[in-house]
């Protein structure tokens, strides 16, 4: 079916861990939305990147009943935890901040496959290479 | 247990915002809420199908709640020069905690849908309510399918059942498909009027899995399949669809294709403004329109096949 949106709700939740807590009971409970079947569902598609915090974007409709889409934590944020640094240069050029190796970038490469357009893992790869390089962040191997 | 927390509003450059989320988490928040202005809030998009369109305003200063659990307040000066090494800066209030767990039901009513003596009360399962012997309760909790009775093109098209198989029951009440079922709350209240062989079918996983759900709940045996219309074969004395006019309309061969020769199809998801020309098309398919309910902005309209 298709309905009308009454609510959207924009949260970044740790992968894995949603729970009635604030913000996402209140967020979602001022809705009515269903918060538990919420965090089981959000939970079980997340899994997988425990460490990571997600954004997700929930669509509220008019009977209460809900979406949500999750997306990839942001290339930037996935560098800095593989080159276990900070936060990334004020001078690329000349001030080098920290290293990640060709697989990690690989790594993050698939994660974020999803949510940019690039037409293949290759591309993919050189699109985060370019962010690491813009943080001030060597590509290594 | 209930405990206290503390409200953290924060705001800074958007490009940061990424960065002063993961900042909030790592503090111990266990999530950060974003107060993006959303420009899509009323607007019609297919429910459940994964490619929701979420609009950005780009607006350069992003803004955020976070909640962080009281005991952890000796932590609220660090996270605040890390927020602000960013750009960012915060500020924080104390929350206190409500149970949300139970909460957001508040408000859920069951809704009834009544004609000529027949009901259909769709409550949640929590909701306990006085009924009469010919009542038919079905039991939906909302979640992540749609249809749980209380949206208007779902009581209409509840209605146009029950006037269906009170006008003509003995024809009728062999068999009933329900095209895009959501929830499943029509194919359900179509086998709990006692209607032999009901049919529901939705593209949507989710939606297949939470109708299943619920069949099982009521206690009913329902065919639910993801077979696209276009795929169904065979023919039904009673049709109904409740998804949206643009896909009506798209469908409409296969829709009328499976409606028997003096079956019935009731149409639902409509805008009143759209009703017309679903008409026209349906009309050159070989239904006449019988009658038209109509709800707000909501119209549901009922045909009937020729019997040649």
């Amino acid at each position: 079916m298709a309905k009308k949106i009454t609510g959207q709700i924009k949260l970044q939740i740790p992968a894995g861990k949603a729970n009635p807590s604030p913000p996402v009971g209140p967020a979602l409970g001022q809705h009515g939305v269903n918060i538990m079947e919420f965090c089981k569902t959000f939970n079980a598609r997340t899994q997988s990147q425990e460490g990571m915090v997600i954004p997700v974007v929930i669509t509220v409709y008019a009977d209460r009943s809900f979406s949500f889409v999750t997306k990839t934590p942001p290339a930037s944020v996935l560098l800095l935890k593989a080159a276990k640094v900070e936060k990334g240069s004020k001078e690329p050029n000349k001030e080098k901040v920290g290293k990640v190796t060709k697989k990690q970038v690989e790594e993050i490469a698939k994660l974020k496959m999803p949510d940019i357009t690039a037409g293949s893992l290759e591309a993919a790869v050189k699109t985060i290479e370019g962010t690491a390089r813009s943080m001030g962040i060597t590509v290594e191997g | 247990m209930r405990h206290d927390w503390i409200e953290i509003r924060a705001k800074g450059p958007s490009e940061k915002k990424d960065e002063a989320a993961l900042k909030l988490v790592e503090a111990g928040c266990p999530g950060v809420l974003e107060e993006d202005a959303s420009p899509i809030l009323g607007k019609l998009i297919p429910h459940s199908l994964g490619h929701e369109v979420v609009e950005e305003t780009p607006s350069p200063v992003a803004s955020c709640r976070a909640y962080l659990d009281a005991k952890y307040s000796p932590k609220l000066d660090k996270l605040e020069k890390d927020l602000f090494k960013i750009g960012w800066e915060m500020s924080s209030s104390p929350y206190k905690e409500e149970d949300w767990s139970l909460k957001w039901k508040r408000g859920l009513r069951p809704i009834g849908v009544s004609y000529g003596g027949s009901s259909v009360i769709v409550k949640p399962t929590w909701k306990k309510v006085k009924t009469a012997k010919r009542d038919v309760i079905v039991e939906i909790d909302p979640g992540m399918a749609f249809g749980t009775g209380g949206h208007p093109t779902t009581k209409m098209c509840l209605k146009a059942i029950l006037k269906i198989l009170k006008e003509n029951g003995r024809t009728a009440s062999i068999g009933l498909l329900d095209i895009g079922t959501g929830t499943g709350v029509l194919a359900i209240a179509a086998k709990k009027l006692k209607v032999k062989k009901v049919t529901a079918v939705d593209i949507d996983p989710v939606a297949i899995n939470v109708a299943r759900a619920n069949a099982r709940l009521n206690g009913v045996k329902i065919s639910i399949s993801a077979t696209p219309v276009e795929r169904l074969k065979g023919s039904y004395p009673a049709v109904a669809s409740n998804i949206l006019a643009n896909e009506l309309t798209r469908l409409s061969v296969h829709i009328a294709a499976r409606v028997a020769r003096n079956g019935f199809l009731i149409l639902s998801g409509i805008l009143k403004g759209e009703a017309e020309g679903l008409k026209k098309t349906y009309a050159s398919l070989g239904l006449r329109h019988l009658n038209t309910y109509s709800s707000g902005e909501w119209a549901a309209l009922v045909f009937k096949k020729a019997q040649k």
